[in-house]
């Protein structure tokens, strides 16, 4: 232990020595374990903690699928019967909770304040083990259609909404669309978020009243479920229970439930699926780095090894063994990276306040991510284990010295050999090897990012503002009403300066909505149950087409003739035309939705296929129907202009006008949310660029430490070469060669560890392939180039060495 | 003393100053020295006294502060660096005392160096490396790396590299300094055997034992030429010693 403390005190004393060397290192180290810090704070706190729920290893999420059409992955949601059967039929689950995430308003003094919220059942606050801190949890009798409508408030809606009212419970409150009343029963502890993925959450409210006819309805899947394992079950076990009550469901309801599954996944894991491909391409990227840090550090050490063999032989000659000088080398190692660790400690808690700013929303659990002390142990483990790798290598080829030679210095009359500089050769080399895999996967994401903003999503965003709104139930209580309030609307924003054309849909596209229906065509043969082909239906008014620029390639758009009770008529997309129409035109054959149950709608236009769900992914079918006859309270106002941002405050103005009580829920352009959904890739983008450019940084330092450390080495050398005639140039290119040797050597190697890793990135790429020749050729020349600029100055102090005092170098 | 009537090497009033802080050190003053083609010159004297400065000079490698040196017809001392080098390729062959052999090339590559300097066709080069590495009794080591042979052997190899540009002049910075009595002998009689081919050679040596190899004396003292000695029968006296040529 004391032996510890001598080589621990000697250790600091040679850093204190060597400052320069040690503030290199450490900074080097530093920048690189702080980068590894912020990014497993990350990850930690999103991927690796549990959910801040006592009961968090037991809650799973439940989502049926259609497991003919659908694949296991591409689960989402149910249909609530289907889910209240298998609560009760359930062995495994001891609680299970749909829910739906929900916008609404609360009038705490007359006002609407608009509210994020969830309609979930009553058991959820079962699954989470949460205990109100006022009131009571919700009851199966809540959930039933005709039940006395109640609430539960978040603390903090308390607090600012209701000053903290402690008489609140049993007290009723004005809520929703029609601000009718409401009995709060419970206030919720401090900081409770569920569902997780959202910003805030003011108000739960019990999910079965709000179904209305989707209460006995098993073809409408859009619920959302949790639920509480039994002690014991493991998710496995859970699923395949689940799958038994499923088969019962398949035979029980052909027409709705064939096919049915259900995915039984752990919920953390399902809340994280989404970023954890790309945390753990940023947590191997940013490992990377590190590496590339441990192999600048270990060529320092390498070439201040070189300096140091006749310390190491003096000890050796005084009885040390080649372990122990192995040991007293590596605790100096451990030293350098464990004050680098601190320090990149210090620089994490900044980095991670950078990270959080850079990401979008859409990564769940953001809030929780900081440096704690799981953090900081983190560090220090790797900051060791950092310590070891950078140090291992030079200080086993330090401890190798031949004692005779160094103690009589008797290895004159030739110049250094190659032992020691290959390995400090074949450092680089890696060191280049890695950069060019970090560098290409950057490419890669980069050329993903460029396609996918270049593609087309067959609609002009560019151009068009929107304002969302849902016309209040209390004031427009039926669709004539809501349509009319909402055509009043389109008027007014139609003859606002500078607007070409307005209309009005009721799902914007991109927005993340779903809206998934099946259909027929009339006149072929129906499909079977559960196979039948899906679409997703827009209900627009007259000029949407034109106002989104989305061409209509035959027949025609829907007018003010088409209404309410003229005939039901649809526009189709040319996916569905392609797909079901190859050979003959579609004008005029009938539409039914929803097995037979409504009425045809007849196919009276053609409109260009749009991406609806994302940017990239294929368009699907999209059809559009008639607000006068498909009515949707929920609507986006859109309006196409030059200007789109000067159109968001008179679009506002309108509505205060017509309707000053009536709340806007949304007034954007259509382009901030098309940019708004790349955030994911370009946060990933962002992080893998830096890191990549952190990479080439170090990589640089690395070749220009190396160049210049063997013109040090090579001086003699040098001297020599240029007594015998050789010319400045010449020495010149000599350094320069030996820079391109190692380059090369190093690109070889990394261009075929690329080609290898990126493989893994395949889901997060876009319209270019693992392996990309172009973004290889582009990356190895920017790493080339880079390798010769920072040789070039190496090698014009080796072309200006003084042969004389070269020669006598020695 | 002259081919010609024209020495191949001439100095005249090289003066070498260097400036230290705020001293001045004369380490050659007004030397004046001429050496003739096929002469073997010796220069001898105490450390410091500007031996080594005088070689730096004749080789090139470093430049007077004063008076005039020609080197085979040309005045040398203002020439640029791109000449200097193209004059040290192909005039002079060093050896120096401690080899200064490169470790990364074998013996071979070692003494074809300076040829690929002179741009020299494979061919020519090969035929001059061999050619050198006969003389000095080293062709069977040729794919050695200079660790892998003794001192001696590593000074032979400095010797086919000086010798395979076939210089001028041969110059030799204390050839046996590193070396022990045996293998010293045995360099010295190389370069003996070398001058008696005809090669020119000028060589810095404190070592009285060897001086007596060389046909010309010249002794320094405090940068200057004290004296000049000439020894026409040195050859007959090492061969009557019953010296053997290496």
């Amino acid at each position: 232990m004391s032996s510890l403390l001598f080589d621990i005190r000697f250790a600091i004393r040679a850093l204190k020595r060597n400052t320069w060397f040690t503030i290199v290192a450490v900074a080097t180290l530093a920048i690189a374990l702080g980068a590894n810090t912020a990014i497993f704070s990350v990850v930690d706190a999103i991927l690796l903690r549990p959910l801040p729920f006592s009961t968090s290893a037991r809650i799973v999420t439940i989502a049926g699928y259609n497991s003919v059409r659908v694949a296991r992955k591409d689960a989402e949601v149910s249909a609530w019967p289907d889910l209240e059967d298998l609560r009760k039929q359930s062995k495994t689950l001891e609680h299970l909770a749909a829910y739906s995430e929900s916008a609404s308003y609360i009038y705490p003094s007359g006002e609407p304040v608009p509210v994020s919220g969830a309609a979930v059942g009553s058991e959820m606050f079962d699954v989470l083990a949460i205990k109100p801190e006022l009131g009571r949890r919700f009851t199966a009798r809540d959930d039933l259609p005709d039940a006395p409508p109640v609430i539960a408030l978040s603390h903090e809606t308390w607090m600012h909404l209701y000053a903290g009212d402690q008489a609140i419970i049993g007290k009723t409150v004005r809520f929703g669309n029609s601000g009718k009343p409401r009995t709060v029963v419970a206030i919720l502890p401090p900081g409770l978020r569920f569902p997780i993925n959202t910003d805030t959450i003011s108000f739960w409210a019990p999910i079965g009243p709000t179904l209305g006819d989707n209460f006995t309805e098993r073809g409408a899947h859009f619920l959302f479920a949790t639920g509480l394992l039994r002690r014991g079950v493991t998710v496995a076990q859970a699923e395949s229970d689940a799958n038994v009550v499923a088969a019962r469901l398949q035979k029980a309801y052909p027409d709705n439930d064939t096919g049915l599954k259900f995915a039984v996944d752990s919920c953390q894991e399902r809340l994280t699926r989404g970023v954890r491909p790309a945390l753990m391409l940023l947590t191997v990227a940013v490992f990377v780095v590190l590496l590339i840090g441990c192999a600048n550090v270990a060529n320092l050490l390498l070439a201040r090894a070189a300096g140091r063999h006749r310390e190491i032989a003096v000890r050796s000659a005084i009885g040390a063994t080649r372990g122990r000088i192995i040991r007293q080398l590596l605790v100096e190692s451990v030293v350098l990276s464990l004050l680098a660790g601190a320090i990149g400690a210090l620089l994490a808690t900044w980095g991670v306040d950078l990270l959080v700013a850079l990401a979008p929303p859409t990564i769940p659990r953001l809030d929780t991510v900081h440096v704690d002390g799981k953090v900081l142990f983190f560090t220090a483990a790797l900051s060791m284990l950092t310590g070891i790798i950078f140090g291992l290598a030079p200080a086993i080829s330090a401890s190798n010295t031949n004692l005779t030679e160094c103690l009589n210095d008797a290895s004159r009359g030739s110049t250094e050999g190659r032992k020691r500089g290959r390995l400090r050769n074949l450092i680089v080399g890696g060191e280049i090897a890695l950069s060019l895999v970090l560098l290409t996967g950057a490419g890669l994401l980069l050329r993903s990012f460029v396609q996918l903003f270049a593609t087309n999503p067959g609609f002009d965003s560019r151009s068009v503002a929107s304002l969302a709104f849902s016309p209040r139930t209390s004031t427009y209580p039926d669709d004539t009403r809501v349509y009319a309030f909402q055509k009043r609307v389109i008027e007014e924003a139609s003859h606002l300066p500078g607007v070409k054309s307005a209309a009005g849909v009721d799902l914007l596209p991109l927005a993340g909505d779903q809206n998934i229906n099946t259909f027929n065509i009339a006149g072929r043969p129906e499909a079977l149950p559960g196979q039948g082909p899906t679409a997703t239906i827009l209900s627009i008014t007259p000029h949407f087409f034109e106002t989104l620029s989305i061409p209509l390639l035959q027949g025609r758009d829907f007018t003010a003739n088409d209404t309410e009770n003229s005939e039901r008529v649809l526009i189709v997309d040319q996916t569905f035309v392609k797909r079901y129409f190859p050979h003959e035109n579609p004008i005029g054959h009938q539409i039914v939705f929803g097995g037979n149950k409504t009425k045809p709608r007849t196919i009276v236009g053609i409109a260009s296929p749009i991406r609806f769900v994302s940017v990239d992914v294929e368009p699907t079918i999209t059809f559009y129907a008639p607000q006068s006859q498909r009515t949707s309270n929920y609507i986006h106002i859109v309006t196409r202009s030059d200007n789109p941002a000067a159109q968001l405050r008179p679009l506002r103005e309108i509505m205060r006008r017509l309707d000053p009580q009536q709340p806007v829920i949304d007034v954007r352009t259509f382009e901030s949310l098309r940019v708004e959904t790349f955030g994911s890739r370009r946060f990933l983008l962002t992080l893998t660029a830096l890191l990549a450019l952190l990479a080439l940084v170090l990589a640089a330092i690395g070749i220009y430490s190396i160049m210049a450390y063997s013109v040090a080495v090579r001086t003699p050398e040098i001297g020599i070469r240029m007594a015998l005639g050789a010319e400045s140039s010449e020495i010149f290119r000599l350094i320069i060669r030996h820079s391109v040797q190692i380059t090369a050597g190093g690109l070889l190697a990394g261009v075929i560890a690329a080609v290898i890793a990126t493989r893994t990135m395949r889901t997060l790429l876009y319209g270019v392939v693992p392996g990309d020749p172009i973004t290889l050729a582009a990356v190895s020349a920017v790493l080339a180039a880079v390798a010769i600029v920072a040789s070039y100055i190496p090698a014009r102090m080796a072309a200006k060495v003084d042969p004389l005092v070269a020669i006598r170098y020695d | 003393m002259t081919n010609n009537g024209e020495p191949l090497i001439r100095l005249e009033g090289i003066r070498k100053i260097f400036y230290t802080d705020e001293l001045e050190t004369h380490a050659l003053s007004n030397v004046h020295l001429e050496i003739g083609r096929g002469e073997y010159v010796s220069i001898a004297g105490p450390s410091g006294c500007g031996k080594s400065t005088l070689l730096s000079i004749l080789g090139l490698l470093d430049t007077p502060s004063g008076g005039t040196y020609t080197l085979n017809g040309t005045e040398v001392q203002k020439l640029g660096p791109v000449e200097r080098a193209q004059i040290r390729n192909r005039e002079i062959g060093f050896i120096f005392q401690s080899f200064n052999l490169i470790g990364d090339l074998t013996v071979y590559e070692n003494i074809e160096l300076p040829l690929t300097y002179r741009r020299l066709p494979a061919g020519e080069r090969k035929r001059r490396v061999n050619g050198a590495l006969e003389r000095v009794g080293m062709l069977n080591r040729s794919r050695h790396y200079p660790a892998q042979l003794s001192g001696g052997q590593q000074q032979r190899v400095a010797v086919a590299r000086a010798l395979a540009g076939e210089p001028a002049i041969l110059l030799a910075d204390e050839p046996t300094g590193n070396l022990d009595s045996k293998n010293g002998e045995a360099v010295m009689g190389l370069l003996l055997d070398l001058h008696r081919a005809g090669a020119t050679i000028c060589m810095v040596t404190h070592d009285p034992r060897f001086t007596r190899y060389a046909g010309r004396k010249v002794h320094l003292f405090d940068g200057r030429i004290i004296e000049e000695t000439r020894d026409h029968m040195a050859e007959e006296k090492l061969s009557a010693s019953g010296f053997a040529v290496a």
